[in-house]
């Protein structure tokens, strides 16, 4: 039973496997490189030429990547163009204008567009993303344009609330820019307008269209006269987080509002 | 004892080529300082371009002073959103008045320049402070200075070290800064 056991062939074949796989696995590392430098050698050349090959293939694929995503963004881009126009009448947008710089230490956030005059554009133009208002146009150069935000307390802007119809004006100040937001004045008294209710551009100055969204409503409280209210309106759009915008450059019934005539 | 100045050593790039060279890299600074104070988020930024006029201004003569100080000072009009030409004439004359400053009177050093950058970028701070906030009295207009003008001076003086040593380093590569070795006791002078 011993012999049996020490003389059969598995337990041999395990014995010498046992002693003799390191070496086979060594000597087939040193075959595998010298078989490997030896295909590098004498195959070179076709490396070199495969290697040039998926090169350009992998830059058509970067370009036909590149090539998707601009026109995704341009997709996107008429999306929301479409949107606007469809927001008020006789509305024409200029194209996508980019945010190309900030001006340095403007609490409102005023910010240079990369259309000027030779793109249409012209001073007190509303601009506007898919959100809403964003601000007006306040300087034009022929190649960019500077606009000043909501939150700035050079622009006065007439609104309505769209659930009740009440009627103010939105005006900015230092102290609301900085938590973002604007504040609307000249709200009667009896008002209904409560949180989270929606303002829109009433329209009546002639400078911005009827029906876009400027905000939400936040607390309202009597006037320090007493004889109306005042609201705490959160503009839609935050100036700081903007890469693209839209400039109304015509509409219907530019111009003809009161401060437009007098 | 002698003095030698050893910028009469033969220079191996011409010195027209070296000024050329010098002013390019001081226009190029001045670009990237200008894009950096019209890029990013809210907050107050740090305006280099104020430093990098002074210490030019340090190291150049009055008029190529006055002519970089205007060229920069009309691009911070530009990303200050400021009326064109009130930092340009501020800084026109801000830097005349440094280069001829540490010419007659002051040893060119990081200590003089700093209370020097610091006195007349205070007297720039409160000129814009009355003229574009205070006279007109707009609500909270004491937040335009606490909340932005004067960290964004803060930053600006914190940064006008490094602008400093950039520009030191760019005037003595180019060869223009002089420099003065003392040679050792003659004692054929006969010293009272």
């Amino acid at each position: 039973m011993i012999y049996a056991a020490v003389s059969s062939s598995n337990a041999i074949s395990s014995a010498i496997g046992t002693v003799f796989a390191p070496v086979q696995k060594f000597s087939n590392r040193i075959s595998d490189a010298v078989t490997g430098t030896l295909d590098m050698l004498f195959n070179a050349r076709d490396y070199y030429e495969e290697n040039q090959e998926l090169k350009n293939e992998l830059a058509e694929l970067y370009a036909k990547i590149s090539d998707y995503t601009e026109i995704s963004q341009e997709n996107d881009h008429l999306r929301e163009m479409i949107d606007l126009a469809d927001s008020a009448d006789g509305v024409e947008l200029s194209e996508p204008c980019t945010v190309i710089g900030r001006t340095a230490n403007d609490i409102y956030g005023s910010f240079f567009i990369d259309k000027g005059e030779k793109d249409g554009i012209e001073y007190y133009d509303p601009v506007v993303t898919s959100s809403g208002l964003v601000g007006f146009v306040t300087e034009v150069e022929y190649t960019y344009s500077l606009v000043t935000p909501l939150l700035s307390n050079e622009i006065s802007l007439g609104v309505y609330c769209v659930r009740t119809g009440e009627t103010g004006v939105i005006e900015g100040s230092y102290e609301l820019a900085l938590d973002g937001t604007v504040r609307m004045v000249y709200i009667p008294l009896e008002c209904e307008m409560t949180d989270g209710d929606i303002v829109i551009t009433s329209g009546y100055s002639g400078n911005v269209p009827k029906g876009i969204v400027v905000g939400t409503a936040g607390s309202i409280t009597i006037a320090p006269s007493g004889l109306t209210r005042v609201g705490i309106i959160k503009p839609t759009v935050d100036p700081f987080d903007l890469k693209t915008v839209f400039v109304i450059t015509d509409f219907d019934g530019k111009g003809a509002g009161y401060e437009t005539e007098n | 004892m002698k003095q030698r100045i050893n910028s009469a050593e033969k220079p191996a790039v011409k010195p027209g080529v070296k000024t050329a060279l010098k002013w390019a890299a001081f226009a190029i600074l001045s670009v990237f300082m200008y894009t950096s104070s019209t890029s990013g988020g809210p907050g107050a930024k740090a305006l280099l371009l104020f430093p990098m006029t002074a210490a030019v201004a340090v190291f150049e003569s009055e008029i190529p002073s006055a002519v970089f100080g205007s060229v920069c000072g009309l691009l911070l009009d530009v990303s200050l959103g400021k009326l064109p030409g009130f930092t340009a004439l501020w800084l026109c004359l801000a830097c005349a008045g440094i280069s001829a400053l540490f010419g007659q009177l002051l040893r060119k050093n990081i200590i003089n320049f700093l209370w020097v950058f610091a006195l007349a970028g205070g007297i720039y701070l409160y000129i814009d402070y009355y003229l574009y906030y205070k006279i007109w009295a707009y609500e909270g207009y004491r937040l335009a200075l606490t909340e932005r003008l004067l960290p964004s001076a803060l930053k600006t003086l914190l940064w006008s070290v490094p602008v400093y040593a950039a520009v030191r380093i760019t005037e003595r590569l180019s060869g223009a800064v002089r420099r003065l070795d003392l040679e050792e006791q003659d004692k054929n002078i006969d010293r009272v």
